[in-house]
């Protein structure tokens, strides 16, 4: 039996360009899985550094209205009690703001030994306290390093002086985290007063979700978020205290997927390939069966051999991936500081394991099953679709439908709407067999445009692959353009003024005044914002002077009244409001006047006039200026000259042509990977159109005996590319356009908060086009290998 | 967590003979940085399954408050510990919680004497002592009353540990203790003998001290017994070791150093490998004791680490004369 | 129309495995303008390499090959490929006994190809004509995969004829059909060809074929 296995590999051997081609798209596969994985890794390493200190180990928030520190300890005894049994540990939180030094900060207080020693305020303990237990001392805070004190120094506010324990990188602008008797102190509050408790809650899946995290990173991101309630408390994730590491995990995901798409391809080609050297050992493997070996044997033994390919393409695809990821990360962040660290883990070669391997497996075997029925006449006519074609329908409805199935369930939509019209290929090509006779042209043009309709098996697995990375190409396209399009009327929006200046803690008041004086005839506009809590979501409170100029650049008509709002998407969708409605925030309400679209915006958002946010907040901090009639350098010199940190000032035209390129470069990973699984398609395409060949050996044989040219046999050759071309193109087309309607109205308002607007490109949908049909050709065009076996 | 503090100096330290005050020295000293209430007690079922239930209450000043009155800024952090022996089972159960010093979290409040660290408590009311714990495994449930008055370690009170460091250290042995115990739901009437250990100081271990095997026996003859060693790094006897016998009628006699031997028979290695010495010679004057473990695993793996549990006292016949709690510390 | 077909001194090899094979060596063979040769002999005798030389599909390894046409010569042993492509375009029909249609073309499209190579449209009512005679007039529309395999080798004969060249070469016409349906095609084509003119170089081991060439070539002896 071992013959049996050596005569596979041998015979892989024997045919060495189609054994090339399919490793090497294997091969590509992997890369494109391997690269996205480590990329994301990086990625997802520098956001787990990233954290609310206050909340290391809180899995959510428990808000109720009004509720006070009395309620806190009846919640915390009915926990001690036995009857939370799915809560591990709890702390109360206090949050609020006070001034220092013309500085608003943004005070969180916590009880450091609610939960020490396993979990939670271990992003305090960590951060520079000493001891294993939090040796704390009365009066020390930690601070977020925006704050720009560092560990001795000594924080004052008002007539109280508070020891700074350590500096941390909360990315929370103004943090001050206290033990919760100090955060008292700090913001001058009753020893009742209470904001939230934040909870650990037992999660059994817990380590299963980090175990698929690490293999699918940003997965926690795509799957709808539960709420959910604790004794009569409403309970909310702490995944959305920190919108940014939401947003970032978000792109993960979406990198992954299309990560996978190269893998998908690969798939298909491996598939292909299989069905290709089953045919051709056909007659080899029925004379084994007529001899007594069981289809089962030959299974093993086909199943090992190409096991082994895929072991190669693994090795392969795992180097080639990790060049590959440190290649797109330069590219996406050249210039910037920090670059995410590329590092290899197990996570990513059992990732590249299972993707070089299981899916030669799963290709090796499909194809086995389907096509190795020896003396078994094949049943007429029947197709083999369709049991699978209603059920990828209703994927796709729930996927598109059902909000609840959160990012997850878009990208579902997007696999059904591939998978779909991957399988409909060969039954099309088929079905329109009776109309491309009917085509006119030269008798060696009809010959090469039948020839797609005529062999549908053997190209059409392989035209399906190119139709998937066509359309993913399309879609993603027709997105990546919207969204510029989109991002661009945006800029030109906001972007309104000639100069912004970022104060850098400087208060913004005492700036515009100052700079006023200086500049009488400068237009000079201060902007500040706040964190607000609204119905338990964080969200950001803007505010500025609300003219009718200022509205404008969101889309708003008028100047904004007392108690009136503007609001961006990503709120109206996290509290299912709209214009017109009202929102509570600090006691009092607000009503709803326009929505904008904020992207960009990592956290929901709220604008309103400056006298809307001082009834609310009373003394507010302006930290940012718009200015018109200065130039900018002679901004600068008057900055200069002044004492205190220097902001930072951005001209309109720098900011925007900064903006354009961030966003060319977060998209130019995802260029790249499209590219790939094009790459991977046409790899597919050229041995489908090679096994085409190879089977009509006979009629390139008989074409040489009618005298048809060297010159002729290559116009056929491009005539069969361009074909297959614009079918694959033709059937791409809506299904990119799917896509990129998916990816717009669903994918996007679920990972981001915002919906973009589909806008038919014609350069976005010309060029996948273009190439797709290119690689067609090209995939046609390609010389064939010189693997003839022998007869029998 | 009881080491040594840079604000050592703001608290009080035990230095010289004080006079006790009761209920009142039942309660806190703030005034000093750490204490604790030790309970300890070894209990049966009528039907003579025997159980062993520990219960301590450490409070630990983190710093000297300024505002003493301010709910969240009293500067206490209190630890709790409670175990239960299983003997017919092998089992040994824990559990533990810290919480600060807060009306609504763990104190000691007075009038009447409440020791509680979120909802586990020992109460005194009118001399008659209760405990009440509630974990998620076991539950406890006890009534105690003493039957001996309040025995002072050490020199009428001040139990010296190293040079100028000492304690304020008084018991309660012999409590006559009643009550259930529940164990993964099932129910069980108890009695039996308890040890009540009250001590508080603002003094450490010296840097050659590793740690110290305490005894707590009550023997079937009525005398109680504490003694304890403290372990020294170069392994020689520590001066100040010290220990009290108390006779049937209450009256006491301090064991200086020379009265009395210690010495480990039999050890268990535990899965970290540390080797706790549950197998001990207790020597007294010509009297000779065998004090072993019920249950060898009595680990608690808490916050700290020690080995506290329920042993049984044999005389050199091998008869069994008594009972009582020993306690390893500082073994690594 | 007129032509011959010379091979003198000609030597032709193969690697069979790893030996070399002599298939010919210093192999004469003249044939008259009009003549119909059979050549026999057994399984490989080099039958279908002397067509194949013929055609131009090979090339000899030694010795002359010539085809003559009109007066001109056309010596294949000289020409590269690209030539002999070109010669064996305007003057051989070929009918082999597999595979002979293009499957993608249906019978008259079969039919058509070698005028469409060869410029020669004008022929195409001849080319119908000789597909009525050969009972294929209502099948005009039918792709390979729709017909017999004795309809295959009549379409086949027709696309031959089409362009009416000077030599036809058939490699084993009949081998793949019953006696009923060989009797019918060995029957068109010899009508056919004596009609046209041709000279008809057959590959055949059936003596009733053999029988009905003018001469018979006995190969392999």
């Amino acid at each position: 039996m071992t013959l049996i296995g050596l005569s596979f590999l041998r015979f892989f051997r024997r045919t060495p360009w189609t054994t090339l081609t399919a490793a090497l798209g294997v091969s590509l596969g992997v890369a494109s899985t391997v690269a996205v994985h480590l990329i994301s890794l990086a990625v997802a390493g520098a956001l787990s550094t990233v954290g609310l200190p206050h909340l290391q180990g809180v899995t959510h928030l428990a808000e109720r209205e009004q509720a006070s520190m009395d309620d806190y300890f009846a919640l915390r005894r009915q926990w001690r009690n036995g009857k939370l049994p799915d809560v591990v540990r709890m702390t109360p939180i206090v949050e609020g703001y006070v001034v220092a030094d013309g500085r608003r900060l943004h005070v969180f207080g916590t009880d450091w030994y609610a939960a020490p020693l396993r979990g939670m305020n271990s992003g305090l303990t960590s951060s520079g306290l000493t001891g294993s237990n939090v040796d704390y001392q009365p009066g020390a805070v930690v601070v977020d390093e925006s704050v720009g004190l560092h560990a001795g120094d000594v924080l004052t506010v008002g007539a109280n002086r508070w020891s700074v324990a350590a500096s941390v990188s909360a990315n929370l602008d103004g943090g001050v985290f206290a033990d919760i008797g100090d955060a008292l102190q700090l913001l001058d509050a009753p020893a009742d007063r209470l904001s939230y408790v934040g909870v650990q809650v037992h999660d059994p899946f817990a380590d299963l979700a980090a175990l698929l995290e690490d293999l699918l990173p940003g997965l926690s991101a795509a799957l709808p978020e539960q709420s959910s309630t604790l004794a009569d408390w409403h309970l909310r994730s702490v995944a959305a205290e920190q919108p940014s590491v939401q947003f970032s995990k978000s792109v993960l995901f979406n990198l992954g997927a299309l990560g996978s798409l190269a893998l998908l391809v690969a798939w298909f080609l491996i598939y292909q390939i299989c069905v290709m050297w089953l045919r051709r050992q056909r007659i080899v493997m029925e004379r084994l069966v007529a001899l007594g070996v069981g289809r089962d044997v030959l299974a093993r033994y086909f199943y090992a051999a190409v096991a082994a390919l895929g072991c190669v393409a693994t090795v392969v695809g795992l180097a080639a991936g990790y060049y590959l990821a440190h290649f797109l990360t330069e590219l996406s962040t050249a210039g910037f500081d920090s670059v995410p660290r590329i590092e290899m883990s197990v996570a990513v070669v059992l990732k590249a394991a299972f993707s070089g391997i299981a899916v030669a497996l799963v290709g090796a075997w499909i194809a086995f099953r389907s096509r190795t029925h020896f003396f078994e006449a094949a049943v007429p006519g029947r197709s083999a679709v369709h049991w699978w074609l209603p059920v990828a329908v209703v994927l796709f409805a729930v996927g598109i439908l059902v909000p609840q199935s959160g990012l997850a369930g878009g990208f579902m939509a997007i696999l059904a709407a591939s998978l779909v019209a991957a399988g409909l290929v060969a039954p099309l090509l088929r079905g329109v067999r009776q109309w491309v006779v009917r085509l006119p042209g030269s008798l060696l043009a009809k010959l090469a445009m039948r020839e797609v309709t005529w062999f549908e098996s053997d190209l059409g697995v392989a035209v399906g692959a190119l139709v998937l990375a066509v359309a993913t190409s399309l879609g993603v396209g027709l997105m990546i353009e919207s969204f510029k399009a989109d991002f661009e009327r945006m800029l030109d929006q906001r972007l309104a003024h000639e100069t912004f200046i970022d104060l850098a803690g400087q208060d913004g008041l005492v700036v515009a005044e100052a700079l006023t004086r200086r500049f009488p005839d400068a237009d000079v506009q201060a902007y500040g914002r706040l964190r607000a809590r609204i119905e338990g979501t964080a969200v950001e409170l803007g505010f500025t002077r609300f003219d009718a100029a200022e509205s404008a650049r969101y889309g708003h008509e008028h100047a904004l009244a007392e108690n009136e709002a503007l609001v961006s998407e990503s709120l109206t969708t996290a509290l299912d409001v709209g214009v017109g409605d009202t929102l509570r925030i600090a006691g009092r309400e607000l009503t709803i006047v326009h929505e904008f679209s904020g992207f960009g915006d990592v956290q929901p958002r709220l604008l309103v006039d400056n006298a809307t946010a001082e009834t609310l907040y009373g003394q507010l901090p302006f930290d940012r200026l718009s200015v018109a009639g200065v130039p900018s350098d002679a901004l600068l010199a008057w900055f200069g000259e002044r004492p205190g940190s220097s902001p930072r000032v951005q001209q309109r035209d720098a900011m925007r042509v900064i903006a354009l390129e961030i966003f060319d470069r977060t998209f130019a990973i995802t260029n790249a990977l499209t590219l790939l699984a094009l790459l991977v398609a046409v790899i597919g395409l050229y041995n489908a159109i090679t096994a085409l060949r190879l089977n009509q050996l006979a009629t390139s044989d008989l074409l040489d005996a009618l005298g048809v040219n060297r010159s002729e046999k290559r116009r056929v050759d491009l005539l069969r590319g361009l074909t297959i071309g614009l079918f694959a193109v033709l059937l791409a087309l809506p299904l990119g356009l799917v896509m990129g309607a998916v990816l717009c109205q669903v994918i996007n308002p679920r990972a981001f908060g915002w919906s973009i607007e589909l806008q038919l490109s014609v350069p976005a949908m010309l060029w996948p086009l273009g190439l797709g049909i290119a690689a067609a050709v090209l995939a046609g065009l390609a010389p064939t290998p010189r693997e003839r076996l022998g007869s029998g | 967590m009881l080491g040594a503090s840079v604000e050592d100096d703001k608290f009080a330290k035990a230095v010289g003979a004080r006079s006790f005050e009761f209920p009142r020295d039942h309660g806190s000293h703030p005034d000093y940085r750490s204490e604790w209430w030790y309970l300890t007690v070894g209990l049966q079922t009528d039907r003579g399954r025997e159980f062993g239930v520990q219960f301590t209450v450490f409070r630990q000043a983190l710093f000297r408050s300024s505002q003493p009155d301010d709910p969240w800024q009293n500067g206490q952090v209190y630890l709790a510990h409670v175990a239960l022996t299983d003997v017919a089972g092998d089992q040994h159960y824990e559990a533990e919680r810290l919480a600060r010093g807060h009306p609504q979290l763990a104190g000691v409040s007075i009038d009447p004497l409440s020791v509680y660290v979120e909802g586990w408590r020992l109460n005194l009311d009118h001399d008659q002592w209760s405990l009440e714990a509630v974990t998620d495994t076991f539950a406890v449930k006890l009534h105690l009353e003493a039957q001996k008055p309040v025995v002072y370690q050490g020199d009428a009170g001040l139990s010296a540990k190293g040079p100028g460091q000492a304690s304020y250290y008084y018991s309660l042995p012999r409590l006559a203790a009643r009550g259930d115990i529940s164990i993964d739901g099932e129910n069980y009437s108890v009695t039996g003998l308890g040890w009540l250990d009250r001590e508080w100081s603002t003094s450490v271990l010296s840097p050659n001290q590793i740690g110290w095997d305490w005894f707590a026996l009550m023997l079937a003859n009525g005398e109680d017994v504490m003694a304890f060693r403290l372990r020294r790094l170069d392994g020689s006897r520590d001066p100040f070791d010290h220990g009290v016998v108390v006779q049937a009628d209450g009256t006491s006699r301090h064991l200086a150093m020379s009265d009395f031997e210690l010495q480990p028979l039999g050890y268990w290695r535990d899965e970290r490998n540390v080797q706790w010495p549950i197998r001990w010679r207790l020597t007294i004057d010509n009297c000779e004791w065998i004090v072993s473990a019920a249950i060898d695993d009595q680990r608690m793996d808490t916050l700290l680490t020690y080995w506290e549990g329920l042993v049984h006292v044999t005389d050199a016949t091998g008869q069994r004369v008594g009972q009582g709690y020993m306690e390893l510390t500082g073994y690594r | 129309m007129s032509a011959a077909i010379s091979l003198k001194g000609v030597s032709k090899g193969f690697l069979d495995g790893e030996r070399y094979r002599e298939v010919f060596v210093d192999f004469d063979l003249a044939v008259a303008p009009g003549e119909i040769v059979a050549v026999c002999g057994p399984s490989g005798s080099g039958k279908s390499t002397l067509l194949n030389l013929v055609a131009g599909l090979l090339v000899v390894d030694g010795g002359l090959l010539n085809l003559r046409h009109g007066g001109v010569d056309y010596p294949l042993h000289t020409l590269d490929e690209a030539a002999r492509g070109a010669v064996r375009r305007r003057l051989v029909g070929y009918v082999f006994q597999f595979f002979n249609l293009i499957p993608t073309l249906n019978v008259l499209e079969n039919v058509r190809f070698p005028l469409a190579l060869n410029d020669r449209d004008d022929l195409l009512p001849q080319a119908r004509e000789r597909l009525a005679t050969l009972g294929l007039a209502d099948r005009l529309d039918a792709f390979p995969d729709q017909l017999s395999g004795g309809e295959r080798q009549r379409v086949a004969i027709a696309r031959a004829l089409a362009h009416e060249p000077p030599i036809v070469l058939a490699d084993e016409p009949t081998g793949n059909l019953d006696a009923g349906n060989s009797e019918q095609v060995a029957d068109m084509l010899w009508s056919e060809v004596e009609r046209l003119g041709c000279v008809l170089l057959v590959a055949t081991h059936s003596e009733a074929i053999a029988e009905r060439a003018h001469r018979v070539v006995e190969l392999g002896r």
